[in-house]
């Protein structure tokens, strides 16, 4: 996961140099696929990021090295905020009403 | 394998704004399709040919366009069986405005499935929980709800190529599909729009549309469904029901057309202006000797009776809409 947030740190530096071919102002696909590829290294680096911070396995995020579940620490929602080019992490409290939460085992 | 795109070219913003063929050559994989071909040209060679395209997979209904003369799903159609002499022509879908090379302004086809209300229109009181529609009655509704409206019919439909005015295979399918449905009890006011000019009765029953539906739809079957139905809710006759009705009566009498009656029944024996128009066209026919002899001259063919039979067999035949037909009174049972 650390290599892969240096592989996207490394293609947001090439995407800023990255430059759009086609300059026509009527349906211009290449304009549209170079803005959604921005949008898709913030949404890749905040899943990165996000879940190098996260210290435990819930759901489809798992990791290898903690695979246990931690409600103590991480019963948490992440949040990402975009600062300087990166993502900064951070969590807010999860408001729990009508579903309590336990393990998913199948 | 090496394969050749003939694909039609237009940008609003060129100098000369003339649409025109540009010929694209590319390596292509044998398992490719039009859409894989038009994607390698707009990666590889030249990004700004506009392609509209989203799910690869013939469901979303965005990329049709018009491969080797008629509309087809790109992404539906394989590059390998497209070939003539190596090569394919693509061009965007007919009957709409074209934005840019192969991207077309939906607006007409939306406008015109707009046009025929294409929402439950149910009466009463609304059920506490969901309508309920038996399985065996939205059967019948299968094919017409399988539009992903992509416009291929639309794009193919000759009579839109001579009047917009029609509402097009789209829009009638989806007006079927609601008129056929069993919760829907807006049929009266359905059906005497679709009886209008540019409604069910204007479609000259070319069958481009059947062929060229990715989806099996088959929107012209459904607007002679719709006609059927038409007619049996006793609406105010047209020339197009005029033609069906005289058409039938000439030749369960006769076992053959009588082509003078059914011209004259078709207008409306009353309609002197249309009649007297189309005089000059009889009358010159008759001076040819080519009119043929019609009304108490036009005789019986050998075996006429045979086919009196089939018709009469035909009368008790079940009808896909006949459920409709007894509809506003079973839907609350």
């Amino acid at each position: 996961m650390a290599a892969a947030h240096d592989k996207i740190k490394e293609l947001k530096e090439r995407y800023a140099k990255l430059p759009v071919a086609h300059k026509g102002a009527v349906y211009n696909t290449d304009l549209i696929f170079h803005i959604e590829l921005g949008y898709m290294l913030d949404a890749a680096e905040t899943i990165c990021a996000s879940g190098l911070v996260r210290k435990e396995s819930r759901g489809a995020h798992y990791r290898r090295d903690i695979p246990q579940r931690n409600d103590e620490e991480w019963l948490r929602h992440t949040t990402a905020v975009l600062e300087d080019g990166a993502a900064r992490i951070g969590t807010l409290p999860v408001t729990i009403t009508e579903w309590q939460p336990e393990a998913r085992v199948y | 394998m090496q394969v050749t795109l003939n694909v039609k070219r237009y940008d609003p913003e060129a100098a000369d704004p003339t649409a025109c063929f540009e010929e694209f050559r590319i390596e292509a994989e044998s398992h490719f399709t039009v859409l894989d071909g038009l994607i390698k040209v707009r990666e590889e060679v030249d990004p700004s040919l506009a392609v509209r395209c989203s799910c690869r997979a013939s469901i979303c209904g965005s990329c049709a366009m018009r491969v080797n003369g008629h509309a087809a799903l790109a992404c539906k159609t394989k590059l390998s069986t497209s070939l003539h002499d190596g090569a394919v022509s693509v061009e965007p879908m007919g009957n709409q405005r074209v934005v840019k090379d192969l991207v077309t302004d939906a607006s007409l086809f939306w406008g015109k499935i707009r046009a025929v209300e294409p929402f439950l229109q149910p009466k009463g009181p609304e059920p506490e929980e969901e309508y309920i529609a038996s399985n065996d009655a939205m059967l019948n509704l299968i094919t017409p709800m399988g539009c992903i409206m992509c416009g291929a019919c639309v794009s193919d439909c000759t009579v839109l190529e001579v009047d917009k005015n029609f509402l097009g295979p789209a829009a009638l399918a989806k007006a079927y599909r609601f008129v056929g449905d069993p919760r829907d009890e807006a049929d009266a006011d359905r059906l005497s729009t679709l009886n209008e000019y540019g409604g069910a009765w204007d479609c000259t029953r070319c069958y481009e549309c059947v062929q060229v539906c990715p989806k099996g739809v088959a929107p012209m079957d459904r607007i002679m469904e719709l006609r059927e139905a038409i007619q049996r809710a006793g609406l105010p006759s047209t020339i197009g029901s005029r033609h069906v009705d005289s058409f039938a009566r000439s030749v369960a009498r006769s076992g053959w057309l009588d082509e003078t009656l059914l011209a004259v029944e078709s207008w409306g024996k009353f309609n002197v202006p249309k009649l007297m128009a189309s005089a000059p066209v009889g009358i010159r026919a008759l001076v040819r000797g080519k009119l043929p002899k019609g009304g108490p001259l036009h005789h019986k063919r050998p075996g006429a009776k045979n086919v009196e039979r089939i018709f009469r067999r035909l009368e008790h035949a079940p009808s896909t809409l006949a459920a409709v037909a007894s509809k506003s009174g079973s839907a609350h049972d």
